[in-house]
């Protein structure tokens, strides 16, 4: 694995690539059927139907009162103690995690996996400044021994295989080869153990803030975020500024459906709620407790109707599980930390439409993320939306309509399907045209022209000897009114 | 950023020009408020159980304890809890070498099973979390420790999770650095469901007890799918975990 696998080369590009990747089609078919059905059977299967809607709404209301919220939960942790941080951009949020270190003279810090860290990028500041980052959940910390970046969720190495694993860790952590994953868990664990227990400080992302009573909730299989939390003398917690709830009640009904969404679980191994800095007499937990609560273009999606309910979404990768596009292309095609439908979505508002503008087209809107999602998120509506912005241009997002040519091609089509005489001679021209290209009546390949870039990635049904129109003239279309088939009563 | 920048940032997104008062949005922060009180009144009610439904209890938690590999016990007395709790140390090696170590919150059931003497045959050093210890004192010893062992301030049943709040008697590391975790409790302390438990804590909060700063759901031992999906125990935190409950 080099370090090419990082290098952006666009959705398009590493789309085509992944389509040929058979090991990556079998990985991805496998944790669908396993996990995406799984779901689903489980949503049905509730007893309690109303939860999601429930839940959903719990989520539109405390959005809707962001502001107090933060406030409640910011002077909660600060009352424990605790100190809390508000950051504008990436920016402001990375260089107060490198203040907080240089400050503690941090020499080696662990990560509970944690989507918005990548989001900052704190870990290269932290690394130019001389600090050890050592991711410590195994799906993490294989993909940083290979130099390479999460292509799920909550499956970050989904796309190796134990075949690779076993050379990576024979390689990095010297051990002898072995293809058993037990024993490759063995083998990190033992490895990552000396750092959880040694760190100075560990960073871990926020599953779900609760205002209530002022805490943030990590949730883990593995214990990693336990031991972050809990070994290094300080820990610094970032947090999406909408991953917050009011109340109990609504962290209740969240917490169930991430871990139903994210693996069909009852419920993680590890929930921890952290409302501060160990307290007076408490013989573990970190000295010092940082909470930043990151906007970085959050706000903007909630001052807008049409986005603002993706804020809702609470990470579980259910999305992943099911979409079809998802399933052949995976997840590094998306480049950005937010891969699959959420990240169609999420990644086009963080970072500009036009510039990720491929995400925005990438998706077949079957409707299948939206069926899945814990709190019933319409991506597909969103992604029209979008898609609508790329079309006509948003100059409330700084949207340019993406194709000139395009619009003119459309406002031709338009000009001339309105024009019987018009439409025929085209049809009659396009007719011509196509048959030195049609083979078995299919159009498989156009070697130049507008048309080449479809059909670089797929068949084109050429225009039909006759129209309908005149089909239905000469009554060779059932129901028509010269039709005297036998079908006709 | 200041702070209130960054609120008015959002406040104006949400298309309020002026700073809001939380009273300006009724039961907004509480779980119990009028809209949400006799749902939160029939948890609480629920979990008011007679003995025999407790019993049945046990069969649902043995049930979700299963399939995440958290073994399930039961004694009929303190002294039985304690006999299973010395078969599990005695049958357990330790992961990382040197000699047997458990350690232990202090809790009362817990300083009720005796174990320092019950384990001391078998060789087995028992320390017991205590006052004017240090915070190197405390790491070593559950550095040092092949078995970890806690109560739990509820169980709930239908998902298999003991609650446990941390506390200077209850260091968070007992449950996590050690290789084996045992919990005991009371049959008593079992509830149904996870609304039951948040049900508990949102009464304990607007009761004017402050929650704890930290505290911790555990269900079964650490755990992995990471390679290929294949599931493994023991990614970081303990390998195997046990669940002592005790009828008296």
């Amino acid at each position: 694995m080099s370090a090419g696998n990082t290098s952006p080369k666009g959705y398009v590009a590493a789309a085509s690539t992944a389509l040929h990747d058979t090991r990556l089609r079998s990985a991805l078919r496998m944790i669908q059927d396993r996990i995406g059905k799984g779901t689903m059977a489980t949503w049905q299967a509730m007893p309690d139907q109303s939860l999601r809607h429930d839940a959903k709404a719990a989520r539109l209301r405390t959005l809707d009162n962001l502001d107090i919220v933060l406030e409640r939960l910011a002077s909660a942790i600060r009352e424990r103690g605790g100190h809390v941080f508000f950051a504008a951009d990436a920016e402001e949020a990375r260089n107060y995690c490198l203040q907080v270190a240089q400050r503690n003279n941090v020499r080696s810090v662990v990560k509970g996996k944690s989507m918005t860290s990548s989001e900052i990028g704190v870990d290269a500041l932290l690394h130019a400044n001389g600090i050890e980052v050592t991711e410590t959940d195994l799906g993490e910390y294989i993909l940083q021994l290979a130099d390479d970046i999460p292509s799920h969720i909550i499956a970050p190495c989904i796309h190796m295989d134990r075949k690779q694993i076993a050379e990576l860790f024979t390689r990095t952590l010297g051990i002898e080869y072995t293809e058993d994953p037990p024993t490759l868990t063995r083998a990190a664990r033992k490895a990552l153990r000396e750092k959880l227990l040694n760190a100075d400080m560990g960073i871990t992302g926020c599953n779900l803030a609760c205002a209530e009573t002022g805490h943030i909730a990590l949730v883990s299989n593995e214990g990693n975020i336990r031991m972050s939390t809990t070994m290094p003398r300080v820990h610094v917690s970032l947090m999406g500024m909408e991953r917050v709830t009011a109340t109990l009640r609504e962290h209740d009904m969240l917490l169930r459906l991430l871990t139903r969404g994210a693996a069909v679980q009852n419920i993680s191994t590890y929930v921890s709620f952290v409302g501060g800095p160990r307290q007076p007499g408490e013989t573990d937990g970190p000295e010092e407790f940082h909470l930043v609560i990151i906007d970085n273009g959050r706000s903007r999606i909630l001052a807008d109707p049409r986005y603002r309910e993706v804020l809702s979404c609470i990470r579980c990768g259910g999305c992943l599980n099911i979409c079809p596009v998802y399933a052949r292309i995976g997840g590094h095609s998306y480049e950005s930390p937010y891969p699959g439908p959420i990240g169609a979505v999420v990644t086009p508002l963080l970072y500009g439409v036009n510039e990720r503008a491929d995400l925005c087209r990438g998706e077949t809107l079957c409707g299948a993320c939206k069926d899945i999602c814990p709190v019933g998120n319409d991506l597909p509506r969103m992604l029209s939306e979008l898609r609508h912005a790329l079309a006509y241009g948003d100059a409330e997002w700084d949207v340019a309509p993406v194709s000139a040519s395009e619009r003119a091609a459309f406002r031709f089509w338009a000009w001339a399907i309105s024009r019987r005489g018009v439409y025929d001679l085209l049809l009659g021209a396009v007719r011509l045209a196509q048959r030195p290209f049609t083979r078995n009546g299919m159009i498989r390949r156009m070697p130049f022209g507008p048309v080449a870039r479809w059909t670089a990635g797929r068949d084109l049904v050429p225009v039909a000897r006759t129209t309908f129109a005149q089909r239905w003239k000469q009554g060779s279309v059932p129901g028509s009114a010269q039709d005297n088939g036998p079908h006709r009563k | 950023m200041e702070q209130n920048t960054f609120l008015a940032t959002i406040r104006s997104a949400l298309g309020h020009p002026v700073r809001r008062l939380p009273e300006s949005v009724p039961g907004l922060f509480d779980s119990r408020s009028e809209t949400h009180l006799p749902e939160q009144q029939a948890l609480l009610a629920a979990a008011d159980r007679s003995a025999t439904e407790q019993a049945a209890l046990l069969d649902v938690l043995r049930n979700a304890a299963a399939p995440i590999n958290l073994q399930v016990h039961t004694a009929s007395s303190v002294q039985e809890a304690a006999a299973v709790v010395a078969a599990i140390a005695v049958e357990t090696d330790t992961e990382w070498g040197g000699a047997k170590q458990v350690a232990m919150h202090d809790h009362p059931l817990l300083q009720a099973l005796d174990l320092s003497n019950v384990l001391a045959p078998h060789d087995i050093r028992v320390h017991v979390t205590h006052d004017g210890e240090t915070p190197e004192e405390a790491r070593n010893a559950v550095i040092a420790s092949y078995m970890g062992i806690t109560s739990a301030e509820w169980c709930v049943a239908d998902s298999a999770t003991i609650a446990v709040a941390t506390t200077p008697q209850q260091p968070r590391a007992t449950s996590l650095v050690p290789s084996v975790h045992v919990a005991v409790i009371r049959q008593t302390q079992l509830l149904a469901t996870l609304p039951e438990l948040y049900a508990r804590i949102a009464l304990d909060h607007a009761g004017g007890a402050p929650a704890a700063t930290s505290f911790t759901f555990i269900s079964g031992p650490s755990k992995t799918a990471d390679i290929e999906a294949c599931m493994v125990h023991g990614a970081h935190g303990p390998r195997a975990m046990h669940l002592v409950v005790v009828d008296a």
